[in-house]
């Protein structure tokens, strides 16, 4: 029986005006009917690019250049454009990753959904809207007769990328691209969108391409992975095997640089040196070389082609493959764990209190004057603390108020009520001078490496700019500590003189936490410090901090979304849901003693990169969408969703109970039994 | 550099170090020297600026080139250029570009013509652009009411057509000057009025920038640190809209000269015996409509303007583009 | 979207008021000459009574030219303006977006940068200069190429409806170049962006034909959204059209107040700057009423 899709020897380049782009290289990918398989790349490895040569969507200057693709036995490359628009939407389907910008803002769902039925199927106004109607139920969008008048915006994420696959359904397609479906949604909705595109899968029987860069997404989805790196198919094989065995160093790297909810964060991450090579000059021999451990001569001079044949399930492209993960994994420090463990012997001083803090933010409506009638409730009555030399990591969705109380413990915002003191000191009831004088211990890191260094300043300017507004050393000694600095974050020298457009984006970070850090702050607060950049690059940074945790002994916030990441750095973490901390605790209280169940449904919707496990999960049953923080439920917030919710959710507020030293929940019904009934202090 | 079998790099020492980029070889370029750059790689805008800078020369030195060229000065009337039915002669060789009714030369009229359309339209763009750049980083940084009443009386004044505004203000201030004396008649009030109508254009933009600047996180970070307003302002902000508000500036001027041409020629700028384009032009068109085609005067002050505005423009028109490109390091 | 629109109308209620105001200090505050020298007839010169005048009585000054109030002036000359400007700005529209959407398509080539010069040439000329040329080469009676009526040559639609015709025909190519040159590259502009969208990606991916894409999801989303910059360039035009008037004698508004300057008939000028203005007002509101009808997002926000 012929694949449904059958792709060989695909190659395709972009001209640009001065150099020419090697986007994709003899790429081959077969794809049965009612099978996904999964195109794993980072960002410029090409994976992007392979979908749109497939729909013939190439960007301006793009074109395929060899190679054969075919659907059904039917050849695609070379076909006129008219005939493939008959195709695109029709036998073969894309969904995009952002469903914001993918979906037309000024027409109605409705007509979005039709629009492909009546292109391809001749069909009338009423006959394509009913055809809408059936594919909206299909996905599972709820209530779809009154969303067929609504538009894009009153939609949130998830139920966008339901419309998206709605759109892409609507005419039965035996193909279907999907590039990072799920990127840019929660972690919670993510595990719907992937459980409805299996079921849709099974239903319908098509083809489908998963694509993307998230290893933990395909584990437990595809019956077989591709990995790509530079353009090329490095390596290529049945799910199990590739998580199990795989040759390429790459690919070893990969799953290595991932933290994950199991590794110990006693150990390093594996990192994969340097970045990705330059599409437009790649080099003669194997594209990945000169980041590979392994590469001897004959790798920089000649490119290994793909092992085996077309009938060999499991084929890669190296000279000296590698035997399966990486076996052993360096000890960071036992000196680590010892100055933890010193200072949690009943030092009552906390370096830094949060005490019962509220903020929020006013939605203003009215005719000519504003007034405010409603409130995002960001951050509602959180209590936590931070002891000198620990890092506390709070993780949660979006809308849960991390970043917001980020904010608020630096200084950027004040609290609307409730207590922050770092050292005893209520740091925002200062004023003036000694406000600033303060503020050299509470410094922060922020998540977009591009936006937080001033484009006009160079470098160097950039990280002495603290001293001196602080006042600190004379010129000389600010230069001296700032090139010391640089050179602890790994940096060279010489990049003191540069502009920050100049780096890449895990470079800039670098910069950002070497400013973070030359006031030598008592606190760092890092807000999604590595969500910006690539798999490869992430483990450099999280190495990195987790280095500087030990050697400078400062206590940090770290927020992220990310449980894995937050888990790998922190010593103890809190789960915020909607403004509320609903549990905290150590890293294993949380992944083994998880009391909450929406910390228990984080840890089990969480895709993990390997794929047994990921077969062996369970149904959490959480349902639905996140409620709006402008009207967030009554009681506990996460009654909505929750499935062991109960009346009491609803009337009462839950409070934090202890379940263990230093552990402790929010909630009526909890997973775990709580050490005595009462309240836990702080 | 040789490669040998090695294990993996388990070293969180070692990884720590970014080894990619040699920075030897990349020169360090600002985004400033981008803008720059940019500007230079465009052959239109480079000969443009040329023929500004020459006419800003021809301008200044006017007495010297009418001198070196040889011909009357424009305000000479020589009745003997006139012909026998009291019309004026085109061009010939004593007078290239003819003459006008009056008997003047038309080509040294053209020359100091530029004076004028050159001082207001540099003059008025820049006493606009420093109003209005001072207003909108006001409005941007402080925010609250202070910005809610200045860009409303920035937008007030955007209600009013310019070319109205100017007819009715130059018609008011065209007998005894405005403002107690402090606005004159004449080249004083065109300035005025072109100052008025194109400060609510730089206000805007500035401000729009400033908003979005204020909101980067680069400033964030600034305040995070302890700077103060007052620092955020001068080392955050300002440097960060030098380069828009000179293409601001570059792109205004077109438009104000444009804007003097055309009240000089409603009668309500400039007039006799000054020489300046509009005005003539707006002879030159009674004379032609009342039946005395007398092409040349009409022609060669219009072809002025348009060269002189379309140099600005191009100037402009690159300027914007360069300015509006993402900063990367490729020129 | 009832909110909105009720919040746009208040406001336009006190741009008026405040331009009422701003005109009072410009035209009476500010000027250094006597009163009397400006001319008798003008409205009273205190500022209650001036804004009485106008919002109670809606007297915007006496002209003692030409004996007659100046809104009764206008009333009667405005016809006149408005079949220029109707007539010039269908033209525009009808130039503007097939040049937009066409030189955004075919960016860079030949098509593109010819459109762009010529745009680029017709905004750096002067408008009257424009004019003049174009009665000195087809003027009927002055002309070298004899074709079309001389200036001076404006009769009433229902006086003689030929005559109106051809002899606005110079005047709304003149105008309606000017105009089209500026909408045609915002346009464009506008375009260009948005066919490097995501949903324009997405329309391709499922098939719509290259040209549906490009006029309805691509100048669907373009033109309304340069509707807005419209509000605001109108204030230029509206001097293009006082030049046209001058240049070929159409007895409209604006060679109304240019034959009030030369006949030191302040009030008259004052007035219609204020009419005008106001007039501007009401007719932006429009726009972005229209403009909310059709971008739904603008009324959500």
């Amino acid at each position: 029986m012929s694949a449904a899709l059958e792709v060989t020897n695909l190659t395709t380049e972009i001209q640009l005006s001065r150099s020419v782009v090697h986007a994709v290289g003899n790429v081959d990918i077969k794809i049965d009917a009612h099978q996904t398989v999964g195109l794993v790349g980072e960002s410029g490895s090409g994976k992007s690019m392979f979908g749109l040569s497939v729909l013939g969507l190439l960007p301006n200057g793009g074109h395929i250049v060899d190679g054969s693709i075919k659907v059904d036995d039917r050849e695609l490359v070379g076909l006129p454009d008219s005939q493939m628009r008959n195709i695109r939407g029709n036998t073969v389907a894309m969904i995009f990753q952002d469903s914001q910008s993918s979906l037309n803002p000024t027409k109605t769902i409705g007509e979005q959904v039709a629009e492909p039925v009546r292109l391809h199927r001749g069909a009338s106004k009423k006959e394509a809207t009913d055809r809408a109607l059936e594919v909206l139920e299909l996905v599972g969008l709820p209530q779809p007769k009154e969303r067929l008048g609504n538009y894009p915006h009153q939609l949130s994420g998830g139920l966008r990328q339901r419309v998206m696959i709605a759109i892409a359904l609507s005419c039965d397609p035996r193909v279907l691209i999907a590039d990072e479906p799920t990127t840019a949604l929660d972690v919670t909705i993510q595990a719907q969108i992937l459980a409805l595109l299996d079921d849709l899968r099974d239903r319908l029987g098509m083809a489908t391409l998963l694509v993307t860069h998230d290893m933990g997404v395909v584990a437990g989805r595809t019956s077989r992975i591709n990995v790509m790196y530079a353009g090329r198919i490095v390596e290529t094989a049945p799910t199990d095997q590739l998580f199990r065995s795989m040759r390429h160093p790459y690919t070893q790297g990969l799953l290595g640089a991932i933290p994950r909810l199991e590794s110990d964060p006693g150990r390093a991450l594996v990192t994969i040196p340097g970045i990705p090579p330059d599409l437009t000059n790649l080099p003669p021999g194997c594209r990945f070389a000169a980041r590979c451990a392994f590469a001897t001569e004959k790798c920089v001079e000649q490119e290994p082609p793909l092992s085996g044949n077309d009938r060999d399930p499991h084929r890669f492209a190296c000279w000296h493959p590698v035997d399966g993960p990486v076996k052993r994994l360096q000890e960071i420090s036992a000196a680590r764990s010892a100055s933890v463990t010193k200072r949690s012997n009943g030092d009552p001083e906390h370096l830094l209190e949060i005490k019962d803090v509220f903020r929020e933010y006013p939605v203003t409506a009215g005719v000519v004057l504003q007034r405010k009638v409603a409130s995002v409730k960001a951050v509602s009555g959180v209590t936590l603390h931070v002891d000198a030399g620990e890092t506390l990591g709070l993780v949660g969705e979006s809308g849960c108020g991390k970043t917001t109380l980020g904010k608020l413990i630096v200084g950027i915002e004040k609290p609307d009520s409730g207590e922050i003191t770092l050292g005893g000191q209520e740091v925002f009831k200062l004023r003036g001078r000694t406000l600033r004088k303060a503020r050299r211990d509470l410094q922060m890191m922020f998540q977009d490496p591009y936006a937080s260094l001033d484009p006009r300043m160079r470098v160097q300017s950039s990280l002495r700019e603290p001293l001196v507004i602080q006042g600190i050393g004379s010129r000389k000694e600010q230069d001296e500590r700032v090139r010391k600095l640089l050179g602890s974050v790994g940096l060279p020298v010489n990049a003191l003189e540069r502009y920050p457009h100049e780096f890449s984006g895990g470079q800039r970070q670098r910069i950002a936490l070497a400013r973070a850090l030359v006031l030598e702050p008592k606190v760092i607060v890092a807000d999604e410090p590595v969500s910006a950049l690539d798999v490869s690059i992430r483990s450099q940074v999280l190495n990195l901090m987790k280095r500087l945790q030990i050697e400078h002994n400062m206590a940090s916030v770290v927020i992220s979304h990310d449980l894995a990441v937050v888990k790998y750095l922190s010593d103890r973490i809190g789960v915020m849901y909607l403004g509320r901390l609903v549990e905290l605790g150590s890293g294993d209280d949380i992944y083994r003693r998880a009391a909450h169940p929406y910390t228990d449904a984080l840890i089990k919707t969480i895709p993990v990169p390997d794929p047994e496990a990921e077969r062996n999960k369970e149904d959490v049953g959480i349902r639905g969408e996140l409620p709006s923080p402008i009207y967030p439920p009554s009681g506990c917030r996460f009654r909505t969703r929750c499935p062991r919710a109960q009346q009491k959710c609803a009337d009462e507020v839950p409070e934090l109970r202890l379940f263990g030293p230093g552990h402790q929940a929010a909630c009526h019904f909890p997973l775990q039994t709580p050490m005595d009934g009462r309240a836990a202090g702080s | 550099m040789s490669f040998g079998p090695s294990r993996i790099l388990l070293d969180a020492e070692a990884s720590a170090r970014a080894p990619e980029v040699d920075f030897g070889d990349i020169s360090t370029v600002s985004p400033d020297l981008l803008l720059w750059r940019r500007f230079r790689s465009s052959r239109a805008a480079k000969i443009s600026a040329a023929a500004i800078i020459v006419l800003l020369v021809i301008a200044i030195l006017a007495p010297l080139v009418v001198d070196i060229i040889g011909v009357t000065g424009p305000n000479v009337r020589n009745a003997s250029t006139l012909n026998s039915f009291g019309l004026p002669t085109g061009p010939s060789f004593a007078h290239p570009f003819g003459v006008d009714d009056m008997g003047r030369d038309v080509l040294a009229r053209v020359i100091y013509g530029a004076r004028i359309a050159l001082l207001v339209g540099i003059c008025g763009t820049l006493i606009a652009t420093v109003a209005g750049a001072a207003i909108g980083l006001v409005a941007g940084v402080y925010g609250g009411w202070i910005e809610t009443v200045l860009m409303g009386a920035v937008d007030l004044f955007l209600a009013f057509p310019m070319v109205l505004l100017g007819l009715g203000i130059g018609d008011a201030c065209r007998v005894s000057g405005c403002g107690g004396g402090v606005i004159e008649p004449g080249t004083g009030t065109v300035i005025f009025i072109v100052v008025l109508c194109s400060f609510p254009y730089v206000a805007r933009s500035v401000r729009r920038r400033v908003v979005s600047l204020r909101d980067e996180e680069f400033v964030f970070a600034a305040r995070s640190l302890g700077a103060s307003t007052s620092r955020i302002l001068y080392r955050e902000l300002l440097p960060n809209l030098m380069a828009p508000l000179i293409v601001y500036a570059v792109v205004l001027i077109p438009t104000n000269i444009l804007l003097e041409a055309a009240l000089s020629f409603l009668g309500v700028g400039i007039s006799s015996p000054t020489a300046d384009w509009g005005q003539m032009i707006s002879g030159a068109g009674n004379d032609i409509l009342s039946g005395n085609a007398a092409w040349w005067y009409l022609v060669f002050p219009g072809l002025a303007l348009l060269l002189t505005v379309l140099a600005f423009n191009l100037v402009g028109d690159v300027l914007l583009v360069a300015l509006r490109s993402p900063t990367t390091s490729d020129p | 979207m009832t909110r909105y629109i009720l919040r746009r109308i208040l406001l336009a209620i006190l741009l008026l008021v405040l331009v009422s105001a701003l005109s009072y200090f410009l035209f009476t505050v500010l000027p250094d000459a006597d009163p009397a020298q400006l001319g008798a007839g003008q409205q009273s010169p205190t500022f209650l009574g001036y804004m009485k005048e106008i919002f109670l009585h809606f007297n915007f000054g006496y002209s003692y030219r030409y004996h007659q109030s100046v809104l009764s002036l206008i009333v009667d000359r405005l016809p006149a303006t408005l079949s220029l400007i109707v007539g010039a700005g269908l033209l525009s529209v009808a130039l503007s977006i097939p040049v937009g959407v066409i030189t955004a398509t075919r960016r860079g080539q030949r098509f593109d940068r010819i459109a762009m010069g010529t745009a680029l040439g017709i905004v750096s000329m002067p408008v009257f200069w424009l004019g003049l040329i174009l009665l000195y080469l087809f003027a009927s009676d002055i002309g070298k190429i004899p074709i079309l009526p001389g200036a001076n040559s404006y009769a009433g639609l229902t006086a003689d409806p030929g005559q109106w015709f051809k002899s606005l025909i110079l005047p709304w190519l003149m105008l309606g170049a000017t105009a089209a040159a500026i909408y045609s590259s915002l346009l464009r502009t506008r375009m260009l962006e948005v066919m490097g969208e995501d949903y324009v990606l997405s329309a391709r991916a499922k098939g719509v034909p290259e040209p549906r894409v490009i006029w309805r999801h691509g100048a669907g989303a373009a033109i309304p959204a340069v509707v807005p910059v419209l509000g605001l360039e109108i204030g230029g035009l509206i001097g293009a059209v006082v030049l046209t008037e001058v240049v070929f004698r159409i007895n409209g508004v604006g060679l109304l107040s240019y034959e009030a300057i030369h006949h030191s008939d302040f009030p008259t000028v004052q007035g219609t700057v204020l009419f005008v203005t106001m007039l501007l007002v009401i007719v932006r509101l429009i726009v972005d009423i229209v403009y909310a009808y059709l971008d739904p997002r603008v009324s959500f926000a």
